[in-house]
Parts: structure tokens; sequence; C-alpha cells
């Protein structure tokens, strides 16, 4: 997946995990309930498999909202490169 | 997490936790739903037809030779019939309607015969079965039917012996345990043929 950049920093990773968890429980519950009411289990089935499609959806791409804390990295110390600078002109 | 792969993984993961869960909670709540189950069976018995033969014996009349015909089919290795064979005209009205849960596949119907013989004191035979796979089937109706299969003994000795008619049904369900509930237990004395 080197083509297209896909990663999100760690507060998003934090993020997708916990809706993930969520959307997933909560979809599991309300399926449940609504098949017992309505006596099918294949309405259940339709409700997780949709469950299922909306997390995928939520979680797998690499939406905009998991990349707003970008690690921070230390400046570059100047010292090495100019003794690079060097290294190269001689 | 920081990959699409990474990602996918974990909610196929998670996913492997939730829906089990899901099944397992929907095998559950099958048994309290079918004690709350309250089928309504009836079975009458119109005529037992019984016969006893050799290895000379011809069928004198149609009953007799569709007896013929079902015990070839079902005991090719013992044909010709040597000793007492029976077959069961019966009346069934059974509303298994409210057997039928969400974690209902399907229902498999059968009639035994139970009887006690000197030598065995043990025998099922199964005389007659259904398979319904719909609720708007289950209620099952029938007048004057022709069982399916034979009644035979292990000795081939039927003369005097009464035993059980009794409705079972296997309730085959989408995830979970299999049950097996029978009602409308009669008593069928197997007539002597003069």
């Amino acid at each position: 997946m080197a083509l297209i950049k896909d990663d999100i920093d760690f507060e998003g990773q934090k993020l997708t995990e916990k809706l993930m968890q969520i959307i997933l429980i909560v979809f599991g519950i309300i399926s449940f309930t609504v098949g017992f009411c309505l006596k099918s289990v294949s309405i259940s089935c339709k409700i997780m498999a949709v469950g299922i499609i909306v997390t995928a959806l939520v979680i797998l791409p690499p939406w905009p909202f998991y990349c707003k804390n970008p690690i921070k990295f230390l400046p570059v110390e100047k010292k090495e490169e100019n003794e690079e600078k060097e290294k190269k002109s001689n | 997490m920081f990959s699409f792969y990474n990602r996918g993984s974990t909610l196929l993961n998670f996913l492997c936790t939730v829906l089990p869960v899901l099944l397992a909670l929907l095998a559950c709540t099958s048994p309290f739903l079918l004690n709350q189950a309250d089928p309504k069976v009836k079975i009458n018995v119109r005529n037992v037809h019984m016969k006893r033969y050799s290895s000379s014996s011809t069928p004198s009349n149609k009953k007799e030779s569709t007896m013929m015909k079902l015990y070839r089919y079902h005991y090719p290795y013992r044909y010709p019939p040597k000793g007492d064979i029976a077959l069961i005209d019966f009346d069934i009205n059974a509303d298994l309607t409210s057997v039928f849960n969400w974690n209902v596949k399907e229902l498999f119907v059968y009639l035994v015969y139970e009887f006690e013989t000197p030598k065995q004191k043990f025998n099922q035979v199964v005389v007659w079965d259904d398979i319904i796979t719909s609720k708007q089937d289950a209620h099952i109706k029938g007048k004057n039917v022709e069982s399916e299969y034979l009644v035979t003994a292990l000795d081939n000795k039927l003369r005097g012996i009464s035993g059980n008619l009794t409705l079972y049904w296997d309730i085959i369900p989408n995830t979970g345990l299999l049950f097996q509930k029978s009602k409308g237990s009669i008593t069928v004395p197997l007539q002597k043929e003069q």
C-alpha cells in the first residue's frame, strides 16, 4: 500500500479502535433485539451485515480526522549538515 | 492500526468475537421459546391391516399388494416376507405453528409405533414422516392417511401385540441444540387377521 498514503497518527489509531468496538457492539445489540421482536433471524443478519459495512467505511480509509495530531519531530542539528557538506566538497 | 491492512485485520478479529456472541445468545433463547410453545396433536387410527406371510403367499387385495411393495422396497434383503407385517391407516390433526420461533429452521415430524415383544423389550418403528420448512405449513391435517413404512418386529411375530402411536418432532435450529419433543400418544392394538 505504498502507492496511497494510508497511515494515520497515534491519536487516530486509538480513535479507530474505540469507534470500531462501539459501532459493532451497538449494531449487534440492535440486530439481536430487532430480530427477536420481529421473530426473524434473516433481518438480524441483514442488520449485522450493514453494521459491518458501516464499520469498515468508518475505520478503514485514512479519513482526515484521524490525522489531526501528527508527530512533531525534533529539528535536524545543523552541525551534522555542515559536516556532510564538507565531506561532499572533499 | 496504522495501515489499511492493519485496520482490516483488527476489524475481522473483533468480528470473530461479536458474531459468536450473537449466535450464542440466539441459541440460548431457543429453550425458553420452546417451553412457551403449545402444540395441539390429535391422532386417530382408522384401520390396522395385518397379514402373516409365508414364502408361497400372494397378495389377494390392493392393500396387501401395497404392503408387499413397501416390504420389497424397504427390506429387499429379506424379501419375500416371512411372518407378520402391519400397515396403519390414521387421521392426523397436528397444529405445530406455535413451535416455530425465530431459531427454528425446519421440523422433522414423524409418527412412531412403540411396542413390546416377548423377545425384545423396546421396539420403535417409524410409520410416517414429514418435513416442515415454514410456519405456514405447520398445521398438519390428514384424513385416512396410509402410513409410509410397515410395522415389523425383529422376530417377525406381531400377533396380539398392543403398542403406542406417538407423534415426535425434531426441532432443527438455526444455531444451538437440536431438541426432540413428542405428544399425542394413543394405544393401538394390532388385531388378529382371520
